[in-house]
């Protein structure tokens, strides 16, 4: 899908509109289907034995469509074109995020809660660990990967991508997201704050951080 | 503080991305988009085979399909009536455009026959308006049927040819009134597109629709696989033929003012002389 047309499928989505609307299920269903399937496949072992995966993927996809719907569809709302994710790649993200969710709290649908960390939780409770005082196990630093995606939303999942997986410069992460110097600082610090906090919880020594 | 602790996990997702890349080209993502060539399906197909994983994998990746995105469309319909009270607005009326201005269309169409096999129908209904009875198409009768010989999405499809008689029927589970009928298809094989057809069926006082004639004289249809659709709707209300075929391509089968049910057959070519 060009971004205009994309555009323009959301709109008449989210305004009702049932054209609209099948049409842009058909458009994103095997973008969500793939993405919940590569994210299952890679952690099969955390699946419950027996569960057919077909069926999994199939009930998980669905969950991400109703993900994106759900409240007045406001995380679907949430996506912007103009923040350089397309509207597939945003999806991606909210799949992924989903099956994590589910993976690891077998809740079926994490956007009913608060998406996120506020401010204030990752400003007062983050204990000062050097990361280097942590021996991680890679499988310790997987499961924080997998902790960090499932928190963060698709801008910062986004964010993080740019920032610390392509290793852009501040200059391209500007270009490449749409924000300011000031915006792309700020994420910054709280994927650092973030990072730590979760690290901090799944070793014991933090706060626990979910409402859940 | 730096940076240290993101740039482990930064270095650690792209590890994961390569690994899962190794294993799951992207070969993986265009079989769930359905936009394999036949090599790749091929491909990707025996490697299903070669073991619980890989089989596991292709069946994580083969198509969701019609029947899914009709249920998904109609779950979050569901939910945004439970989220919303209150009315929501009414979706425009597709534009209907007359049968006869579109016949030259050159494109034909196949599309979705595991929803419609499976019974999937996708109800959406207006808040004043009751929806038009259910539809059932009659079973066709051709020359013969052919079982066993052929290749088994084939099998079983009703086989007629230039002179046959021809009856298709679709009878309304409850009388009704004030609908029209018209006449589509599309091949079952090569291009799929939705196609006007020239015969036009016609409805009895009860709401039964008919379309009746000689293959070759009253009505013409090439030799070839073909999915013969007959959309019944409230009079003015049947979709234009580019919105149903967006609807049916979606996964919808009817509305509250339409429903298109269909009939598979197989026109022999004309014996040589």
């Amino acid at each position: 899908m060009n971004p205009e047309d994309t555009a323009g499928l959301v709109q008449r989505a989210l305004a009702g509109e049932q054209t609209g609307l099948a049409r842009l299920v058909a458009a994103l269903t095997p973008v969500i289907q793939a993405r919940v399937a590569r994210t299952l496949l890679a952690r099969r072992s955390l699946l419950a034995g027996g569960r057919d995966l077909r069926q999994e993927v199939e009930d998980q996809s669905q969950e991400v469509f109703l993900a994106l719907f759900n409240r007045d569809a406001h995380v679907l709302r949430s996506w912007q074109a103009e923040r350089g994710l397309s509207l597939e790649n945003f999806v991606g993200l909210v799949a992924e995020r989903q099956v994590l969710s589910f993976l690891r709290s077998g809740r079926r649908n994490p956007w009913k809660e608060d998406p996120s960390f506020t401010e204030d939780e990752l400003t007062t409770a983050t204990p000062e660990s050097d990361p280097e005082e942590v021996t991680a196990s890679r499988e310790h630093l997987s499961r924080l990967l997998d902790r960090l995606r499932e928190e963060l939303s698709p801008l910062g999942c986004r964010l993080f991508q740019l920032l610390f997986v392509q290793e852009l410069s501040q200059t391209e992460v500007q270009t490449a997201s749409g924000l300011s110097a000031d915006a792309v600082y700020a994420w910054r610090s709280r994927l650092r704050r973030l990072a730590q906090k979760l690290l901090a919880e799944m070793s014991g020594t933090g706060a626990s951080a979910r409402k859940t | 503080m730096d940076d240290r602790l993101l740039s482990e996990l930064g270095d650690l997702a792209r590890q994961q991305h390569d690994a899962e890349r190794a294993s799951l080209d992207d070969r993986w993502d265009r079989l769930a988009a359905g936009t394999l060539t036949a090599e790749e399906d091929a491909e990707l197909k025996a490697l299903g085979e070669s073991s619980p994983e890989a089989r596991e994998a292709y069946e994580a990746f083969r198509p969701l399909g019609a029947d899914f995105q009709a249920r998904v469309v109609n779950a979050i319909n569901a939910e945004r009536t439970t989220e919303a009270p209150s009315p929501k607005p009414q979706e425009p009326r597709p534009r209907v455009l007359p049968f006869r201005r579109m016949i030259h269309r050159a494109e034909v169409w196949v599309g979705f026959a595991a929803a419609v096999a499976a019974g999937v129908f996708f109800l959406v209904r207006g808040p004043e308006q009751p929806r038009i009875p259910n539809y059932e198409m009659a079973d066709l009768k051709g020359d013969q049927t052919n079982r066993g010989s052929e290749p088994s999405q084939q099998s079983g499809l009703p086989k007629l040819s230039p002179g046959s008689p021809l009856t298709l029927t679709a009878t309304p589970d409850t009388a009704v009134q004030g609908v029209e009928a018209r006449a589509f298809l599309s091949s079952l094989s090569g291009k799929r597109d939705l196609l006007p057809w020239t015969s036009e069926p016609r409805v009895d006082p009860k709401g039964t629709v008919s379309l009746e004639g000689t293959l070759g004289k009253e009505i013409q249809l090439p030799a070839g696989d073909w999915r013969i659709w007959i959309v019944v709707g409230r009079k003015g209300r049947i979709p234009s033929v580019q919105e149903l075929q967006a609807e049916l391509q979606a996964g919808r089968f009817r509305d509250a003012d339409w429903q298109a049910v269909f009939k598979d057959l197989r026109v022999k070519p004309r014996a040589s002389p």
